[in-house]
């Protein structure tokens, strides 16, 4: 079941709560480009035009979170979170990809926020905020 | 833009200049120097802090080391901000914060929704109404998000999610398809298709795009939205019905109709908000005396935009 899948993953990668997070009542749907969406059931049909959030992409050795991912498992993770200063909080979101000896999936965070997901490789984190969700470098 | 330093009389005849028929038509309504200063003085910037993915308080904090934030009256989540682009800043792009107008946020309000609630949003694009009442029922439940053109539709699922909503399903009808689900939903939102003049502040398109034939128009579809929104309502369930227009076609009268052809009840909005008296004569007709407990909010009232809320109740 992808939902097992995910939460395997979060456990190995973010040391999330298997049963913590399986308890969530959010149901997960795999789409195209190996995209997953979260979303909640709904006590009445209707012909849908869109329906789920975007909640990360699996990839061949895990899965890397969007924004909206890093929210909802942000609070559950225990290792792998990444707080950042101020400056490189505004750097990742403009796009920039963080120098940092990181290795590995990682959740970046901001004071109490969360600001999705990068993919270390032991000397930078790669960054894969997407350009309509980008501030200007210079930006407030 | 209008120059600000025009005296009330000045900027009525820079409006006639651009649209004559305009102000003939809103002597009727509201021809007070009041009105007409706050129609050419821009809007004051105001922001809905996301509670489904930050606290007031955090996010408060946050903003306040580089902007200026007043609480807005009516919404404990909402703030006045002295910036100039809201979309720029790092707390919008994580969705922490929401650009919207500061009356505009009245209607999601009075909706009163609780979690685990069913709630049909009619009109439900760009998504400002929709993803605030997503936060007050704290992501439980569903919310059936509608819109009629495709455009629209995309802006309202990037801003669901921005905002982290997952209970919303979006769905690419006329509102008036909703009639079928007879006493179905807890509460309808119809936040409806109208002139715009309320937006005028924002922007000029609005006043030159204004005609009369249009608000007719408008008129008769918003009949037959409410009529459809109402049907769709359960027993006991709440309606609210919103425009950002001032013209008593689109507000009074529909209220009217609906009131005269249904068993419907008007509610008052307790809000601490300034309000118009609302309109129950214009030109021939009369309407019934439960327009009285709408909101008829003018610009100058509270230095916003201007909009038009009624809230429904159908009877057990």
């Amino acid at each position: 079941m992808l939902k097992e899948k995910i939460a395997e993953f979060l456990e190995r990668q973010f040391g999330v709560d298997k049963s913590e997070f399986l308890k969530l009542d959010l149901d997960f749907e795999e789409r195209g480009k190996r995209r997953v969406y979260a979303f909640k059931k709904c006590q009445v049909e209707v012909p849908e035009y869109h329906y789920g959030l975007y909640f990360g992409t699996l990839e061949k050795n895990g899965i890397r979170l969007s924004i909206e991912g890093s929210f909802i498992v942000g609070k559950l993770a225990k290792k792998n979170v990444i707080e950042l200063d101020d400056e490189k909080a505004r750097r990742w979101m403009s796009g920039e990809d963080l120098e940092l000896p990181v290795k590995g999936y990682v959740i970046l965070k901001w004071k109490n926020f969360f600001l999705g997901c990068g993919k270390g490789n032991g000397k930078v984190i790669k960054n894969y905020v997407p350009k309509e969700r980008r501030i200007q470098s210079e930006s407030a | 833009m209008i120059s600000e330093s025009l005296t009330p009389k000045e900027i009525k005849e820079e409006f006639r200049k651009i649209n004559p028929r305009f102000i003939e038509r809103y002597e009727e309504i509201d021809d007070s120097d009041e009105f007409y200063r706050y129609m050419a003085k821009p809007l004051r910037t105001s922001i809905r802090v996301n509670t489904l993915k930050a606290s007031v308080e955090d996010v408060v904090k946050s903003l306040s080391d580089r902007f200026e934030l007043e609480p807005i009256p009516w919404c404990k989540e909402g703030f006045f901000i002295n910036v100039e682009k809201v979309g720029g800043t790092i707390e919008h792009q994580l969705g922490l914060i929401f650009s919207q107008e500061a009356s505009a946020m009245i209607p999601a309000v009075a909706l009163d929704v609780k979690p685990g609630m069913l709630v049909l949003d009619m009109a439900a694009a760009p998504g400002g109404k929709t993803t605030q009442i997503a936060q007050y029922m704290q992501n439980e439940g569903c919310i059936i998000a509608n819109d009629v053109k495709v455009d629209r539709l995309n802006i309202l699922i990037s801003n669901l999610q921005r905002c982290g909503v997952t209970i919303a399903r979006v769905t690419m009808k006329d509102g008036r398809f909703f009639k079928r689900f007879k006493n179905t939903f807890d509460r309808v939102l119809l936040d409806a298709p109208c002139s715009n003049v309320g937006m005028i502040r924002k922007n000029f398109k609005y006043l030159k795009m204004w005609r009369l034939k249009e608000v007719e128009s408008l008129s008769r579809l918003q009949k037959e939205l409410i009529m459809a929104g109402y049907r769709a309502l359960k027993p006991e369930g709440i309606l609210i019905y919103a425009t950002c227009t001032l013209d008593p076609l689109e507000n009074e009268e529909v209220i009217d109709h609906l009131v005269m052809n249904m068993d419907a009840e008007v509610v008052e909005i307790d809000l601490p908000v300034k309000s118009q008296r609302p309109i129950t004569k214009f030109e021939d007709k009369e309407y019934c005396r439960e327009v009285l407990r709408c909101l008829r909010i003018h610009p100058q009232d509270n230095d916003t935009e201007g909009f038009f809320i009624a809230k429904i109740l159908k009877p057990a």
